[in-house]
């Protein structure tokens, strides 16, 4: 057992100040923009605060320590990409202003404004399943992390899981946006601090010297060059830039944030500051599994060595602060993505299948139901699903079951004349095809017939799926410009 | 150590050193950005509770 009496005072008080702040921020809420977008009145400073919480889990520092244990510093080169994806799209404004100058909440908003009311059914139907088995594993690793750093048994962690889930969801559920941006800006802060100490720790027991010869001695280039390693290689590189672009301008739970922004010029500055941080969102956790791999040396289980370090290395106290920091990772990922699927399944799948438009509380309360739902999946989905790959490699696939279509959708909607229904249908339908394909045929990877074993590489499915909706949208808008011609968008709102 | 390896730990510094400075900058002016949006959203409050 690593944790101590402060450490415990440290990260009771930090759970206590969450939910006082949580519940508080909820007589905010007015209506249904103050409770899905926070009445658009976010400012960029608080805006990047949320949006870096956001996409910062408990479950980031574990898959990307993970990658940094298995690949060496050839791992990095996610971070970078990553970064530049998040920076074009803020300088651009790619997808994001054209979203936020029409005052959409959500993603599939936008297919109804463009296509038809089916298309938006089918893609909030695409979205809320991919988003959900996405965040279906987020709990189990958190497990992992903090089992290993606290030095607890597994049960104990989980009653600490389950606790984290509750307050999650109820501040979630209760106030919605309000309390999502208030609350993120105190974890924000918190989660920054316990970085801060993680690395501080590890740079005080290792130098850099002994780290980068470690991975030259276990792993020689692959530790080093990501197209020599043989988990990557070009295939995942383009996959990742184009999954990081399409993610960065449509993946829901950060897309919230730019459609919560002050006004459009807000929204792009938001994505770009925050891009600049993508780097070492991404970098930070992989030196640490780096730094596991020269503490360790290889061979131990791969997704906990990291942590079982940073159980070791960091002082009493400090340990207390680390964990209040990963719990607030932890919560702010969870806040946001249970208030986007949540939405999505209220706003794009339920209403959609009504036919008069549903009253904004009816709208509210299917969304407190929904979130109240998506908790008990992850903790159930959590205890059986086994991962096929690395838990990264899980998560950008599951992810790409919906970016891929939903880029060539808002993508062409937005900016080619010639898109039409027939060519959304297919973008969507094609674009999920690939990376179902590869979740499903790879618990049966040695039935699979040999030409259909490509599907089972991860990195081709990730990125096939690309392809498929792009060709789906483009051809199958090019065949049917007669049959069903396309919806021209009304101006966006200049502001 | 390989060439390779130095670069790549020179650019985890700089990449490290960028993550915390805009951390520490947002920390600070984020609270200006909090303050406006519930001053704002209080605002509104006032003024739909008035008779």
């Amino acid at each position: 057992m690593n944790f101590g009496l402060l450490d415990w005072a440290v990260v009771v008080a930090y759970l206590a100040a969450s939910v006082a702040l949580g519940i508080w921020a909820k007589r905010y809420v007015e209506d249904l923009d103050g409770y899905m977008v926070a009445g658009r009145k976010v400012g960029a400073s608080l805006g990047i605060a949320t949006l870096v919480a956001t996409e910062i889990g408990t479950v980031t520092f574990v898959y990307f320590g993970e990658l940094g244990y298995v690949a060496g510093l050839s791992a990095f080169i996610i971070g970078i990409l990553a970064m530049i994806a998040y920076v074009l799209v803020g300088r651009t404004g790619f997808i994001i202003e054209g979203l936020r100058r029409r005052r959409v909440m959500t993603i599939p908003e936008f297919y109804e404004l463009r296509y038809s009311r089916k298309v938006r059914l089918l893609g909030g139907g695409i979205l809320f399943l991919g988003g959900v088995l996405n965040m279906g594993i987020f709990l189990k690793f958190d497990g992992i992390f903090l089992s290993e750093v606290m030095g607890y048994g597994p049960d104990a962690v989980a009653a600490i899981m389950v606790l984290m889930v509750v307050i999650v969801i109820a501040y979630t559920a209760l106030g919605g946006m309000f309390s999502i941006v208030v609350t993120d800006f105190m974890q924000f802060v918190v989660l920054s601090a316990g970085m801060l100490v993680a690395t501080v720790a590890i740079l005080l027991r290792l130098d850099l010297a002994s780290i980068g010869l470690a991975v030259n001695a276990s792993l020689g280039s692959a530790g080093v060059d990501p197209i020599a390693n043989p988990r990557f290689g070009w295939t995942f590189v383009i996959w990742i830039l184009l999954s990081s672009v399409a993610a960065g301008a449509l993946w829901q739970p950060g897309t919230s944030k730019a459609l919560a922004s002050a006004s459009p010029a807000v929204a792009k500055k938001v994505f770009f500051w925050t891009g600049m941080t993508f780097a070492g969102r991404a970098i930070i956790p992989m030196f640490w599994g780096v730094a596991a791999l020269a503490y360790f040396g290889p061979g131990q289980q791969s997704a906990g060595a990291m942590p079982r370090m940073l159980g070791q290395i960091v002082p009493v106290g400090f340990l207390g602060l680390l964990v209040a920091g990963m719990l607030a990772a932890s919560m702010s990922t969870y806040s946001a993505y249970v208030l986007a699927w949540s939405s999505v399944l209220a706003r794009d799948v339920i209403a959609c299948t009504r036919q008069h438009d549903l009253l904004d509380r009816t709208v509210i309360a299917i969304t407190r139901i929904g979130a109240v739902l998506i908790g008990f999946f992850l903790l159930v989905f959590g205890l059986w699903y086994r991962i096929p790959d690395t838990a990264f490699q899980y998560l950008a696939v599951t992810g790409s079951m919906y970016v891929s279509g939903a880029l060539a959708c808002v993508a062409a909607g937005m900016y080619w004349r010639k898109a039409n229904v027939v060519g959304a249908y297919a973008g969507l339908g094609l674009g999920a095809i690939a990376p179902a394909g590869f979740l499903i045929l790879e618990k049966f990877r040695d039935a699979v017939p040999p030409a259909l074993a490509f599907i089972t590489d991860v990195n081709v499915a990730g990125l096939l799926s690309f392809f498929l909706a792009a060709a789906g949208m483009v051809f199958g808008s090019l065949a049917t410009q007669r049959l069903s011609p396309p919806i021209h968008l009304p101006a966006a709102e200049e502001l | 150590m390989t060439t390779g390896t130095v670069v790549w730990l020179v650019i985890a510094a700089a990449s490290a050193v960028l993550f915390f400075g805009i951390a520490a900058v947002i920390s600070i002016s984020g609270l200006k950005d909090l303050r406006h949006l519930l001053d704002g959203a209080g605002r509104v409050r006032k003024r739909t509770d008035a008779p």
